[in-house]
């Protein structure tokens, strides 16, 4: 490898760590998401609320774009027609530095959320992108598990039945 | 043949199988507004109030999956004259209900309010993730009827080894 290749390589590396940054771009939004009813936020069962907070902007207006998290080759979800597409285009009002929605969100994965900010009198206040993080429902992890099981222990039962039957037919 | 037989059921199931993936598809009908799964639903309009009350209001939407209940989204806006405009996916194919509310931001109290049921159109996943699930789970089977095979020949080579099966030699 000769030494400008290498240089290409790391300053490709670089450029994709500082391109793929969004929560870094979005400093002066944290987004707070929690479970109506506690725990963590379970896909298609519930509700979440979620919670922009604007360190900079006490009043104002947040027009939100959230969009599904992209399809993975080894990984598809419950809802493959709705992986990397839009699911909501509306405007959140800001007060007190805050703004609010609740929403069920359909699949795991990493949702990304841009917010186009404009502040109380009307003058665009910037765009951030985040990054939400739905987990997989802990049940339907251990229901995977345990269908797993099942097939592998069915081909086990399977290989071992027919190859012991082949065993007797060279007997005979 | 026995073999054959095995392979034809283990595939018959692994098709039964696949199909839970269509589970949340449905064709209720009867909808004032039509949507896709997979694609934006756009709501548009103004509310006008009957009395003497002046902007600027608060629009609330709520949408629900009518088959459960369940609260799919909620969210407010603000609106000078009553107008409103927002759009969401749904991305279940059941029939779902959309109400968009015109409050009075001092005293909350609702000044109108506007029903929509949403009839959603759902999709079969596409080929080529079916055909991976089929795949991958075949391939499990195929692993565990490996394991299966190599215990059945792991223990013939023991008794070999042990001066067993008189019959073969």
């Amino acid at each position: 490898m000769t030494k400008v290749t290498f240089l290409g390589i790391i300053a490709i590396i670089f450029a994709l760590m500082f391109s793929n940054s969004p929560v870094t771009a979005g400093e002066s939004i944290i987004a707070n998401v929690q479970n109506e009813q506690g725990g963590d936020v379970r896909p298609d069962l519930d509700t979440a609320e979620v919670e922009l907070m604007f360190a900079n902007i006490q009043n104002g207006t947040a027009h939100i774009f959230l969009r599904s998290p992209e399809r993975k080759f080894f990984s598809p979800t419950d809802f493959p027609i709705v992986e990397g597409t839009d699911l909501i285009d509306a405007t959140l009002p800001i007060e007190n530095g805050k703004a609010t929605f609740q929403y069920m969100f359909p699949i795991r994965g990493d949702y990304h959320l841009k917010v186009d900010v404009v502040d109380g009198e009307g003058k665009a206040a910037g765009t951030h992108e985040l990054v939400i993080t739905i987990n997989e429902n802990p049940e339907e992890v251990k229901n995977a598990v345990i269908f797993i099981a099942i097939l592998v222990a069915f081909g086990f039962v399977v290989g071992y039945v027919l190859s012991r039957g082949r065993k007797r037919v060279h007997a005979v | 043949m026995r073999f054959r037989v095995v392979l034809l059921v283990s595939v018959l199931l692994m098709s039964m199988t696949s199909s839970t993936v269509f589970a949340h598809g449905s064709d209720q009908g009867g909808g004032d507004h039509h949507a896709r799964v997979g694609e934006l639903a756009y709501f548009e309009g103004k509310l006008e109030t009957s009395g003497q009350e002046r902007g600027p209001y608060e629009v609330q939407f709520h949408a629900i999956r009518l088959e459960d209940k369940a609260e799919i989204m909620s969210m407010k806006s603000s609106s000078p004259d009553g107008s409103y405009k927002f759009a969401m996916q749904f991305f279940d194919g059941a029939e779902h209900e959309v109400t968009i509310s015109l409050v009075d931001p001092a005293t909350k109290s609702i000044l109108a309010e506007k029903k929509v049921t949403v009839e959603v159109e759902g999709f079969h996943p596409p080929f080529a993730v079916k055909v991976k699930t089929m795949v991958f789970l075949l391939s499990v089977i195929a692993f565990g009827m490996v394991v299966g095979v190599s215990v059945t020949r792991w223990g013939k080579t023991n008794r070999k080894w042990k001066g067993e099966y008189p019959d073969v030699a």
